[in-house]
């Protein structure tokens, strides 16, 4: 170990760009057995690891997997990773880890951070290849527990609740499970295959998968709290935001989750609205954080002739992942920072044109630390445009039968728990994840949904 | 410790212990003693090295005492501070220290501690500086010693809260450790030991200490604030200095906890009449007027190095340190590099009393017709001193308990034996005495010693550098080394002139000074006698004779 002086931050290889915009596979190539233990190595194991400490929502025994897997123990390794973490392999892949464990190493200032990711990905893709599988008891409760929403929340829960011999039914209102997983994470960050293989072992373990079920009039909240003995809502914030703008209704105009859910659905081959085909077409994509990243490089992928994102700050405030800002560039993606949209152009015969937009300035920090923005009069241009994708963030949806079941939510929708154990005002409905927390990361979700199953642990069987 | 290092300092601290690990003291493994560290620190490079080391010179309070006088003759200006650690009973062992003339007194507690200490301690040994601060502070104030020292405290101080805490138990001043590294970019990783410290701090590697971002503008601002906190409670409090509320313990209370209830505070709150503050100098009883009139003797010699003095004086047991105060004299001018040789000799004849010739500079002979007491060449840098007892009567004792303990170098002819702890942590000396009590040579790192007669037990332990050669006629001396980390071979072999060589010219110069008779014996048969001698060297190191000595 703390072999940092001598070895230096090496990123996992990517797969040349013009043979990545061809499809939607996985640009990075993770680390073979050596690679892993080698950038393991330079771990400084420090005594208060910030990596675990400050840096990851869920907690991980980083320090700990890094010194296993450098001492050339893939098993020990493995287990401590699927420890803490529901989908290491996933997190690993898809977490900004440059705000996150990356971000608190203490590498991160001068030497390179341990490339945490990469090897966390690599340590569980390793493993499952070498045949190692994390551990479940089967159903031993007769207590079981229903979870609605398949995504990053849905599957912690039900996997702590499963590894607790709790039996879980999962209801997902989409007809494959994964939630964003599947349709919000495009390919080439992600391959379904990943999501797909988690989902096969909790089916092992003894999870049943209900597709096609949204919460409402079929399955009332109500039957669910009389069927089981709990409930975790995991159901995400999937209403898209939108500027306010004029003309921001036009159909060309989409909000990004319908148009990577829609994207997706091509390349899994099944039906999709063709309305969101960007071959051919000038793309707008409005928004700066990872979610704009992904529909900027999904774009480019269907085939666009041209991608620009604006964002309303600058580089350095991005809220996303550094390495996808980079990735994004690499394929071909524009930039336009600073940038605020005020119009939606259209020509007469209702055409869509451009988008209409004034520079900013970024002014004092917030509360939250980012730098407040305010428009400058007179500096309008415009940007043409033949598809416009609003990549602003999330609302939560209304989740219906809370009231009757007595869920206190608050004036933005997100449902008020107990900040310790994600227990709601009822008893028996817990909620975990974007539902709660307000659009936030998959590992937030994966941290809220592990809190929850022990609570709900703690409370079926003492 | 050399004259010139000694001479620089504003304040000396005796570190009898840390409260943070007590008992145990910091480690500087021996991955990090490079050859730089160890040139600095005496010793050989690779070797472990741990902070305090035991003080082999120290038994007693007594022992203490004559440390204290020691460091006040070579630095006189210097305040000599003794550092003791947070616990039951350390107001008896403060109120001791005082009497032994510290100027200072500090008591450590234990929660401070760095990466340097093994984590056992960091995590379960030590007292809170509370307990022992005001054990001692009343102690001292009890035997009306108080005035006489000051208090300072430390132990994970960091807020100006702790500062006026310390004040109200006793403490004139105020030592920051942990709180001080981690403003120079200390981010407490725990790896100090592992030679790897990414800020640039513990750590020898070049590359790293790049990192470095410290600056002593960072520590001056931090200061800055902790008096700033200071000055506000105590504006709180309604007093406009620090010193106003130095030993006001009844300003403290307890919090109303149900905690807090279970002990008893009475003796940490407790408030004895008296002075709370140091009021007057601690000079030891001992003026040391014999030795401040051969300085003012030697002193033209001093002022101009191109001259040579001889001394002649009668010395009794009485006169302790002699040779220190001229020696601290000769470094305060011209530091560890002394004067020129045989600048000033001294003739002394009868009794020496403890401590001849301690931290001696280079230039000054003290060549001694009679016998000495312990602690002869204690520390001693160079130059010689030569001991000839007025009866010369073979295997009879001349020098007492833990001689030429900590020496870096010069010359200790003994024509005599030596008693118990015989050139312990001596890393440069060349001596030469006819028999030693127990552990000899103990800790060496280098230098020469040659012993021309039996030895104690335990020889050698703990020796990783320098060599020692001992003459066993009555074939028991392999019984008594301690083996671990030396050797013994002989060097009556073909193979080994450079030992042989390098021994026959010590005894000649020994002889030639002492007119040793037993030296002249051995001379006399070298060849047979050869067999008799054992060379000593660390089994890992080779160590290296130096063929400048032996004239």
């Amino acid at each position: 170990m703390q072999t940092f002086p001598e070895t230096q931050r090496q990123e996992p290889q990517k797969n040349e760009v013009t043979a990545r915009l061809k499809n939607f596979e996985e640009v990075y190539r993770f680390f073979d057995s050596k690679q892993v233990r080698r950038q393991s190595a330079r771990c400084v194991q420090c005594g208060d690891p910030f990596c675990t400490v400050i840096g990851c929502p869920l907690q991980n025994y980083i320090p700990q997997w890094l010194e296993a897997i450098a001492a050339r123990d893939l098993e020990r390794a493995f287990r401590l990773s699927n420890e803490s973490s529901p989908f290491p392999e996933i997190l690993g892949r898809i977490c900004p880890q440059s705000h996150l464990c990356e971000g608190a190493c203490t590498l991160d200032d001068g030497y390179g951070a341990i490339t945490i990711g990469a090897i966390e990905a690599s340590v569980t893709d390793l493993a499952f290849a070498a045949g190692m599988r994390p551990e479940f008891p089967g159903v031993t409760s007769d207590k079981r527990v229903a979870v609605i929403g398949s995504g990053p929340a849905g599957i912690s829960c039900a996997h702590f609740l499963l590894r607790a011999g709790i039996g879980v039914d999962m209801f997902e209102r989409a007809d494959r499970p994964g939630g964003l997983l599947t349709y919000g994470i495009p390919g080439f960050k992600l391959d379904k295959k990943i999501v797909d293989f988690r989902f096969e072992l909790l089916q092992e373990a003894g999870l049943t998968l209900h597709l096609n079920q949204p919460l409402g009039q079929e399955l009332p909240l109500e039957s669910l709290l009389k069927d089981y003995a709990a409930v975790f809502l995991g159901v995400g914030a999937t209403r898209g935001k939108c500027p306010g703008i004029e003309n921001q209704d036009h159909p060309q105009v989409h909000l990004a989750m319908n148009f990577l859910t829609h994207q997706q659905r091509r390349v899994f081959g099944d039906d999709w609205d063709l309305r969101y085909d960007v071959r051919g077409k000038k793309v707008v994509v409005v928004g700066g954080g990872d979610t704009a990243m992904d529909c900027v490089r999904t774009a480019i992928r269907d085939g666009a002739t041209s991608v620009t994102c604006l964002y309303r700050r600058d580089q350095a405030n991005m809220p996303g992942s550094r390495k996808e800002f980079h990735n994004a560039v690499e394929e071909g993606v524009e930039f336009c920072f600073n940038q605020s949209p005020t119009r939606v152009l259209l020509d007469e015969q209702g055409g869509l044109i451009g988008i209409d937009m004034l520079k900013t300035e970024l002014g004092e920090p917030d509360s939250d630390g980012r730098q407040r923005v305010s428009e400058v009069a007179g500096t309008e241009q415009c940007v043409a445009a033949e598809v416009i994708i609003m990549a602003l963030g999330f609302d939560i949806e209304v989740i219906p039968g809370l009231n009757e079941a007595g869920v206190d939510v608050s004036d933005w929708g997100q449902i008020l728990t107990d900040q310790h154990t994600g227990r709601t005002s009822h008893g028996r409905i817990f909620a975990g994840g974007d539902c709660q927390r307000g659009a936030d990361l998959a590992v937030t979700a994966a941290a809220d949904g592990r809190q929850a199953a022990l609570a709900i642990m703690k409370q079926l069987l003492g | 410790m050399t004259p010139g290092y000694l001479r620089s300092a504003e304040e000396i601290q005796i570190k009898l212990a840390q409260g943070a690990k007590p008992g145990e003291g910091g480690q500087l493994p021996g991955e990090k003693v490079t050859s730089l560290i160890a040139t600095l620190r005496f010793t050989i490079p690779g070797v472990t090295l741990i902070s305090p080391p035991p003080h082999h010179d120290i038994y007693s309070i007594e022992d203490l005492a004559q440390l204290i006088f020691d460091l006040k003759q070579v630095n006189p200006e210097a305040i000599i501070s003794v550092k003791l650690v947070s616990s039951e009973g350390v107001g008896t062992i403060a109120a001791g220290v005082a009497k032994a003339y510290a100027d200072k007194i500090v008591i450590s507690g234990g929660d401070g501690g760095t990466g340097a200490a093994p984590f056992s301690s960091i995590k379960y040994a030590g007292n809170p500086w509370e307990f022992g601060l005001a054990e001692a502070h009343n102690s001292l104030k009890a035997n009306r010693l108080r005035e006489l020292v000051t208090l300072q405290t430390d132990g994970g101080l960091k807020t100006g809260r702790d500062v006026v805490k310390a004040a109200l138990l006793g403490a004139e001043y105020f030592g920051f450790g942990t709180p001080l590294l981690v403003i120079l970019g200390c981010k407490l990783l725990r790896v100090c030991h592992l030679n790897r410290c990414t800020v640039g701090i513990a750590t020898q590697d070049d590359t790293l200490r790049g990192h470095y971002i410290g600056t002593v503008e960072k520590v001056v601002a931090y200061l800055r604030n902790v008096a700033e906190d200071v000055r506000e409670i105590l504006a709180e409090l309604g007093f406009s200095s620090l010193q106003e509320i130095i030993g006001r313990s009844d300003l403290l209370q307890l919090i109303d906890n149900p905690r807090v209830k279970k002990f008893d505070f009475s003796q940490v709150l407790l408030r004895v009449d008296g002075v709370d503050t140091r009021q007057r100098e601690n000079p030891p009883f001992d003026d040391n007027v014999f030795e401040k009139e051969v300085l003012e003797e030697v002193l033209p010699v001093i002022k101009n190095p191109q001259k040579e003095i001889v001394v002649e004086r009668d010395i009794l047991n009485t006169n302790r340190s002699f040779g220190t105060l001229i020696s601290g004299q000769i470094a305060r001018y011209y530091g560890d590099e002394g004067l020129p040789k045989d600048a000033v000799t001294i003739k002394l004849k009868g009794v020496a009393g403890q401590s001849l010739g301690a931290f001696l500079s280079h230039g000054m002979s003290l060549l001694l017709t009679g016998v000495a007491n312990d602690y002869t060449g204690k520390g001693m840098h160079a130059g010689r001193i030569i001991i000839t007892p007025a009866i010369y009567q073979e295997g009879a004792s001349a020098v007492g308990n833990t001689c030429l303990y900590g020496a870096t170098g010069g010359k200790l002819f003994v024509a005599g034996t030596a008693g118990e702890r015989f050139a312990v942590r001596n890393s440069g000396a060349l001596a030469v005495v006819e028999g030693t009590g127990d552990h000899a040579c103990e800790y060496m790192t280098g230098g020469t010693v040659v012993v021309l007669g039996d030895t104690g037990i335990n020889f050698g332990a703990g020796m990783t550098g320098g060599v020692a050669f001992v003459y066993d006629r009555s074939k028991n001396f392999i019984d008594r080394l301690n083996q671990e980390l030396v050797a013994a071979r002989r060097i009556d072999v073909d193979e080994d002139n450079e030992g042989k060589l390098y021994l026959k010219k010590i005894l000649a110069s020994y002889h030639n000074r002492t007119r040793s008779t037993k030296a002249r014996r051995i001379l006399d048969n070298f060849r047979e006698e050869l067999a008799y001698f054992w060379m000593v060297t660390p089994k890992d190191m080779q160590a290296p004779l130096n063929p400048k000595e032996g004239d």
